[in-house]
């Protein structure tokens, strides 16, 4: 009965006029970056955080968790109509959803990647509402120990689980970490690494640091893009959009093992969207009785990673919210929305700040229903969208950026760092050393010097008191297995082996 | 728009970065230390920052000779349109404390077209108004930002 009244209050708070609008906003917000390609609902989040200081935690939160699952929604357009991912997470929607374009189906194709996205989220929803609580009660009894090493966990499985360089990842947490000290150290008081200038005494701003790294990395890298896509926006009709019973049948499974697979892998930490729907399509590969269809236009290769990408992107609160260590950078940046609000995610998020919680736990489930909304019947505005031209479209994103950073703290400074960070990020990206590491790295830095501080205080100096802690212990045995796994040991084993095979040989 | 192209000696690129980070390490530990370690039980101000500093030399050490190892092809901007970019910002961020919100937004949006290509002066003319007064009525009369129109 409880639940229910928490679940009822959530449902009020997020119904309120002023929070469905942002929620609208929020969703129409990442539906549009997410069907505009290689614009990320990173950039737009980034972009949006100045705003969302002027609203109560909760309606910022709507609104910022709006643009991260509307950009799932959207991704998927560009993927299935131009066979160009909107965002990582929808490149596994090219294999098969343009087959279907190319087949004349495109509309059958954008239907069922919303009706399953729907699906995905929806049922994930149940799963915040209903294992947060339960993983925040079991959270309760974490020390300073056990929340270092989760987070030592989360960043060691971000930098190594994402897709590129193991190594290259790892640098870039570190990189992340050593940024994040830089300022005033909060236990002595001492200027660390400032180098003299006042400006950097608060530290490096996070709005200039993730909209330089996303934002102005984006649109210096567009100069090396292949041109604006035009497209006959005329293509895609409602009434195209009707799929046949038998497609609707052959999408039903599927839609429940990615909803699956998604939810598990959303709520871990350091595993985003993009694995979750790749390992849904995998997965569907494998069960499948003719798995040749897969990449000529098979129904079930978008419905699963949809289902899938759609999931992970709600069950992914789980750990931000209960744990404060968030799954994505995405995450850590709306970590980092709420701790300007001076709320910090933890295992008492839930009971301190049950309005927050329980009201953008419902807000998700608005937002999905505004989002079938958005999608089907607007599907037209959204296939006209991928034709606005780069030269008035980054442009006006440029003013955008430059409002939002210089308006933080109405600092020049932090403008001229959100360029330092620009140029960093796109030299960075083009040798392919991923940014959001970076940002993950930035966000817990300070908050893994608290804990280790404090633990190291509590065991008496004693560094064993994080192997001590058996939780704390798993976590770290974790930390090692990843790793291990990582480090580019092939070339040795062989080595190893083949002195063994010729030894033998010898004897 | 220009296309991109694939730079020549990528791979001296590739070394010079893991360089730049394996110093960037080095001086990180360097200065971490002269802030103090304290001891085990209450660790100083420099004792995280020196474990990230010897952290970011020994990923830096590996990335240097997986970099001197594999060699790496990469797609980059023309220099031209990237340094309008960065030229419009600069100008945005000289500009708007002692001439406005809208004087600056008009220069960033001028030279960040022209980085685009050849100004088209019809639809470009309408997109800046358009922005101008989207932004004053947004950002000074909406959210109330300490901006000015005009002047400082």
């Amino acid at each position: 009965m409880d639940l229910l009244n928490q679940i009822l209050g959530g449902f009020a708070t997020a119904s309120t006029p002023h929070n469905i609008l942002f929620c609208f906003i929020g969703v129409t917000v990442g539906t549009f970056v997410g069907v505009l390609p290689g614009l990320g609902p990173l950039a737009a989040i980034a972009l949006c955080l100045p705003i969302t200081f002027y609203l109560d935690p909760t309606t910022a939160m709507i609104m910022l968790a709006g643009i991260f699952y509307g950009a799932q929604y959207g991704s998927s357009t560009a993927s299935i109509l131009l066979n160009i991912p909107g965002t990582a997470s929808a490149a596994v929607t090219c294999l098969d959803g343009y087959p279907l374009t190319q087949k004349g189906q495109a509309g059958v194709a954008l239907m069922i990647t919303t009706l399953t996205s729907f699906a995905g989220g929806t049922m994930a929803i149940v799963l915040v509402m209903g294992l947060a609580p339960v993983i925040s009660a079991f959270a309760m009894n974490f020390s300073s120990a056990e929340y270092f090493s989760v987070m030592l966990l989360g960043l060691v499985a971000a930098s190594t689980l994402s897709i590129g360089s193991p190594i290259k990842g790892m640098t870039m947490v570190v990189a992340g970490l050593a940024l994040s000290m830089i300022g005033t150290d909060k236990y002595t008081g001492e200027f660390r690494f400032t180098g003299g200038v006042l400006d950097l005494a608060e530290g490096v701003s996070l709005v200039a640091l993730s909209i330089g790294l996303f934002g102005v990395a984006e649109i210096l890298s567009s100069f090396a893009g292949k041109g604006p896509v035009l497209l006959n926006a005329s293509s895609v009709r409602l009434r195209d959009m009707l799929p046949t019973k038998q497609q609707l049948k052959q999408s039903i499974l599927p839609t429940f093992r990615g909803m699956g697979i998604g939810s598990v892998i959303g709520a871990m930490p350091g595993a985003g969207p993009a694995l979750a729907s790749y390992l849904a399509y995998v997965a569907e590969t494998q069960v499948s009785k003719n798995p040749e269809k897969f990449g000529t236009g098979a129904i079930e290769g978008i419905a699963a990673p949809e289902a899938a990408n759609n999931a992970s992107v709600q069950t992914a609160f789980i750990p931000t919210l209960t744990l404060g260590v968030p799954g994505d950078v995405v995450m850590a940046v709306l970590i980092g929305a709420l701790m300007i609000h001076g709320i910090t995610p933890g295992p008492d998020f839930i009971s301190s700040h049950g309005d927050i919680f329980w009201g953008l736990a419902a807000s998700f489930w608005i937002g999905n229903v505004l989002l079938l909304v958005l999608n089907i019947p607007l599907i037209g505005i959204w296939v006209r969208m991928l034709a606005i031209p780069p030269r008035i479209l980054y442009p006006i994103m440029l003013v955008f950026v430059c409002i939002g950073v210089y308006s933080i703290r109405n600092s020049i400074f932090d403008v001229y760092m959100m360029l330092l960070f620009g140029v960093v990020g796109y030299v960075l990206a083009l040798f392919r050393y991923p940014a959001p590491p970076l940002l993950l790295g930035f966000v817990l830095g300070p908050l893994m010097e608290q804990h280790l501080r404090r633990a190291l205080l509590l065991g008496r100096g004693d560094p064993m008191t994080f192997l001590h802690h058996p939780i704390s212990a798993i976590f770290l045995a974790l930390c090692l297995v990843l790793i291990l796994r990582s480090l580019p040991l092939g070339p040795i084993r062989q080595k190893l082996r083949s002195r063994q095979v010729h030894r033998v040989d010898m004897e | 728009m220009g296309n991109g192209k694939q730079i020549r000696g990528a791979q001296y690129a590739d070394i010079a970065i893991a360089l730049v980070l394996l110093a960037i390490g080095l001086g990180f530990t360097i200065i971490a230390y002269g802030h103090g370690l304290g001891s085990m039980r209450r660790i100083g101000a420099g004792a995280m920052p020196f474990l990230i500093g010897c952290a970011l030399c020994l990923c830096s050490l590996i990335c240097l000779f997986g970099a001197l190892r594999s060699r790496i092809e990469v797609d980059v901007s023309p220099p031209l349109p990237v340094a309008l970019v960065l030229i419009a910002v600069v100008a945005w961020a000289l500009m708007v404390e002692p001439f406005g919100l809208v004087p600056a937004t008009v220069v960033l949006m001028l030279i960040g077209t022209f980085a685009y290509g050849p100004i088209r002066w019809v639809s470009t003319s309408i997109v800046i108004a358009a922005m101008c007064v989207g932004c004053v009525a947004l950002f000074i009369y909406g959210f109330r930002l300490p901006f000015t129109i005009f002047g400082g």
